[in-house]
């Protein structure tokens, strides 16, 4: 169609093609993959920022791939929520991508067992790579089945950077991902048939166009809600996620619990915005009864755990829920509360990533992560203390961070709706990240001083990244009208 | 040891399987009941697909929506299949290598007998896939076959393969596929957009790249580790594969 | 009056479905798990070549790409999960070996 404005809008497709194709020169150049792996990042993020810019300028656009249309053909759509997240892939993924690099060659320079770390740094930058690619197509993806194949490309590559780190406990926690993960895949592949089997059709605006309530359109949505929680670990489903994001390597943390979780949840957030329309308040409100319960049974957990990285791992299992609770909000303020939860999720993606790059750091430089260790760590890590310390703050939703923007936007929009229950939970759910970031800093910012290694091994680019992304998550709360305009623009 | 535990800790409890069968008897239910629902007129994308398959360049319609209409979807299966194999190397080599008795008379003298009629069939699904049932995935897989049966005897074939050449056989479709579609941006169309003629042409040699290079990495995905160097056989494979691209 | 083979397929496609999440959920052993995922998968994909039949006789060849590339991802899914099984397998056996070791050593 239109030929002048596909040309425009083939900036669709390079966030995609291009760490893909990186990753392939990744796995081929044997010798140098960090050169090739922080090249292809670095790419990917100027290929991101230009859609965003693009989008920003001229407004969204799709683009149909072998220039069939969409009821045959797949097409790719660039609209405000979707380059918002590519663009938050971007900024997180290449703060992780610099972390990693010099995190690979701390962990090579220390030494240890044989090849191991150079083996590791050979298949982290290509499974990565193609891990950033399957994320960007899964956000700009506006094609039911491309979604499944973009779920499964995320979730095979999540699992072999879970894996990576070669500890039987990663190996294990790996194996639970990718069975929950199949689990979840063949749910959302089975509601797939189905609503492709009512509407006949692949294309999901198409879809959601005709949609009207019926046994199979029911059966369909609850079959693709059930898996992406799957994907997501959303309360009853999080059995998987604490040990695989604790014990996975500390830029593949980083990289599962900022990003990979986004990815299943913004595909539920898709699927529902055509659904709500159709379902009674009584669906909505078990939606966000899950997720308080996911935000009560997080923190609390998080609260418990003794080892820092299991501590960040389960407050991701908590903010999780703030990710769902926003649904009753949906209907009501025009877009407010969208804009709110995608809100959310990027500060929380930032701050996330920020604070395991940080544990991951400490980690290293310790040796151990036993919290009630840890004390004295801001005398050896003081930059890395402190984006922790930053990263929290944004986390709990203290003034002037982004996190503290969007549960504003939150309470608002509960008060405004008299959801008090909902108020509640949030109050408490902010109260009780407080408590356990809390005392998590208080040790790591403890004046004694313990044992540790005597030679500083973490380098300057991991201080640095780190520090980068919890500032970008302190920085959210001072743009905040820049991203929220722009859940005006439409594909 | 893990087996006999489990099945004392569930003879203990007698409720939960019986809740389990209820909740699956009822999710198959509900799941019927779905399926049985009248649909209200929705007649697929068949008759689409028929329209545009003049313009597709093939005359077999699931080859025209894989290779075509949604090659996008096959482009990046290819990528499930390529990062599948850095998924199952980047796993720590095993601790205790078992080294696999010798095939015997019987296995090696049917491999040899084998392995060129795979290679065969391979060929003619691969060409007989332009207008009936066949394509590039099924010659693939036979080709991963004959692969699979290689390394099962371990045969001299493979330890003669040069090394890096799997990798690059193992990115061969991706960077095939991606290639093709760039070349179509540069002449001035859609990403992967392939009309008439050149779709027909187009599509032939992505069905002989994609077909050569699944087969590598279904072979490789059997092999179940890296080949360490030093280290010939496992996870080398399909050398003859380059006797099923003649045809 | 005669069933329609298509229903036939599809209700058989979902009974695999629902089959595979039994064992899935109640099997103990990895491998057992792993082939219930993979009956699953195959009864996904029947159900999606059933949905390709039956609409007045025009068979829609949609689907029938869609199992075709879900295939080749399964596929590639179970390799990792049976790889990485093996691998858990190994430690487990390991762990056993020393545990049974130092037991024996005890005595």
């Amino acid at each position: 169609m239109m030929g002048l404005q596909l040309q425009s809008d083939c900036w669709l497709i390079w966030p995609v093609i291009l760490p893909l194709s990186a990753a392939l020169v990744a796995f081929l150049a044997k010798g140098q993959p960090r050169l090739s792996g922080l090249t292809g990042a670095l790419l990917t993020a100027l290929a991101s920022g230009t859609l965003f810019l693009k989008v920003v300028n001229h407004g969204g656009g799709s683009y149909d791939l072998g220039g069939w249309q969409p009821p045959l053909g797949i097409s790719l759509r660039g609209d405000g929520p979707a380059v918002l997240m590519v663009l938050m892939t971007a900024v997180t993924g290449l703060a992780i991508s610099v972390y990693a690099g010099g995190y690979f060659q701390s962990r090579i320079a220390m030494g240890g067992k044989g090849r191991r770390h150079i083996v590791q740094e050979r298949f982290f930058w290509p499974l990565w790579l193609l891990l950033w690619g399957a994320l960007n197509g899964l956000f700009l993806s506006a094609d039911i089945f491309n979604m499944y194949v973009t779920l499964e490309l995320v979730a095979l590559s999540s699992v072999g950077l879970t894996a990576l780190s070669g500890k039987p406990a990663s190996q294990v926690a790996a194996m639970r991902y990718l069975l929950a993960s199949l689990l979840g895949s063949l749910s959302f592949l089975l509601g797939v048939a189905f609503l492709y089997k009512t509407h006949g059709s692949l294309d999901l605006a198409t879809i959601q166009a005709a949609l009207a309530l019926s046994p199979p359109v029911a059966l369909a949505m609850a079959l693709i809600s059930v898996g992406l929680m799957l994907k997501c670990a959303l309360f009853p489903f999080h059995f998987w996620l604490a040990p695989a994001h604790a014990n996975a390597l500390a830029p593949v943390s980083a990289i599962l619990s900022g990003l990979v979780i986004k990815g299943g949840w913004y595909l539920f957030f898709r699927f529902w915005q055509g659904f709500l329309p159709l379902v009674g308040d009584g669906v909505v409100v078990v939606l966000a009864g899950l997720g308080g319960a996911a935000i009560i049974w997080g923190a609390f957990q998080a609260f418990c755990q003794q080892r820092l990285k299991m501590l960040v791992a389960y407050s991701t299992v908590a903010q999780i829920g703030y990710l769902f609770i926003i649904f009753p909000l949906l209907a009501i303020g025009a877009g407010q509360g969208a804009a709110a939860v995608f809100y959310f999720a990027i500060s929380h993606s930032c701050a996330k990533a920020a604070l395991f790059l940080a544990a991951g750091s400490i980690f290293l430089q310790m040796g151990h992560d036993r919290i009630n260790n840890l004390d004295g760590v801001r005398q050896i890590l003081p930059i890395t203390t402190f984006a922790f310390a930053l990263a929290g703050l944004s986390l709990m939703g203290l003034p002037p961070t982004g996190g503290f923007i969007a549960k504003y936007m939150y309470l608002s929009l509960a008060v405004s709706q008299d959801s008090w229950w909902l108020v509640l939970v949030m109050v408490v759910g902010s109260c009780l990240t407080a408590i356990y970031i809390c005392r998590a800093v208080s040790h790591v910012l403890s004046p004694r001083m313990v044992a540790g290694r005597s030679q500083v091994v973490v380098g300057a680019s991991m201080e640095w990244s780190a520090l980068a992304l919890a500032l970008v998550a302190i920085l959210l709360g001072f743009i905040a009208p820049l991203p929220l305009g722009l859940f005006e623009v439409v594909g | 040891m893990t087996g006999n535990e489990s099945t004392g800790h569930r003879r203990g409890m007698g409720l939960v399987p019986l809740f389990n069968l209820v909740m699956l008897v009822a999710l198959f239910a509900a799941l019927a009941w779905g399926y049985l629902a009248p649909v209200s007129g929705s007649s697929g994308l068949a008759h689409r697909v028929d329209a545009a398959l003049v313009e597709s360049g093939v005359e077999s319609r699931v080859t025209a929506v894989l290779l075509n209409y949604r090659a996008y979807d096959t482009l990046l299966e290819c990528f499930v299949l390529f990062l599948g194999v850095v998924a199952v190397w980047s796993l720590r080599p095993f601790r205790y290598d078992r080294h696999d008795p010798s095939p015997g008379l019987i296995l090696s003298s049917l491999v040899r007998l084998l392995v060129p009629l795979m290679v065969l069939v391979g060929g003619y699904l691969l060409w007989a896939g332009s207008n009936q049932a066949g394509g590039a995935f099924q010659a693939g897989a036979i080709l991963g076959g004959a692969g699979v049966l290689l390394l099962l005897t371990s045969s001299p074939l493979l330890s003669a393969l040069p090394r890096g050449l799997l990798s690059c056989g193992i990115c061969l479709g991706p960077v095939f596929f991606l290639m093709m579609g760039l070349a179509a941006m540069v002449l001035g169309r859609d990403f992967m957009e392939y009309r008439g003629e050149a779709a027909a042409l187009a599509i032939v040699a992505l069905e002989v790249v994609t077909a050569l290079s699944i087969g590598l990495c279904l072979a490789a995905l059997f092999g179940g580790r890296r080949p360490e160097a030093g280290q010939e056989g496992a996870g080398k494979a399909v050398p003859s594969q380059d006797g099923g691209e003649g045809r | 009056m005669s069933v329609p083979p298509a229903l036939v397929y599809g209700l058989t496609g979902l009974f695999l479905f629902v089959a595979g999440l039994a064992g899935l959920i109640s099997c103990a052993q990895l491998l057992r798990k792993i082939l219930a995922a993979n009956i699953m998968a195959s009864g996904v994909f029947l159900f999606l070549v059933t949905i390709g039949h039956g609409r007045g006789g025009v068979i829609d060849p949609v689907p029938h790409a869609m199992v075709l590339t879900g295939i080749v991802v399964s596929v590639s899914s179970t390799a990792v999960v049976l790889a990485l099984a093996c691998r858990v397998q190994e430690t487990a056996n390991i762990h056993d070996l020393l545990k049974r070791r130092a037991g024996g050593d005890r005595e």
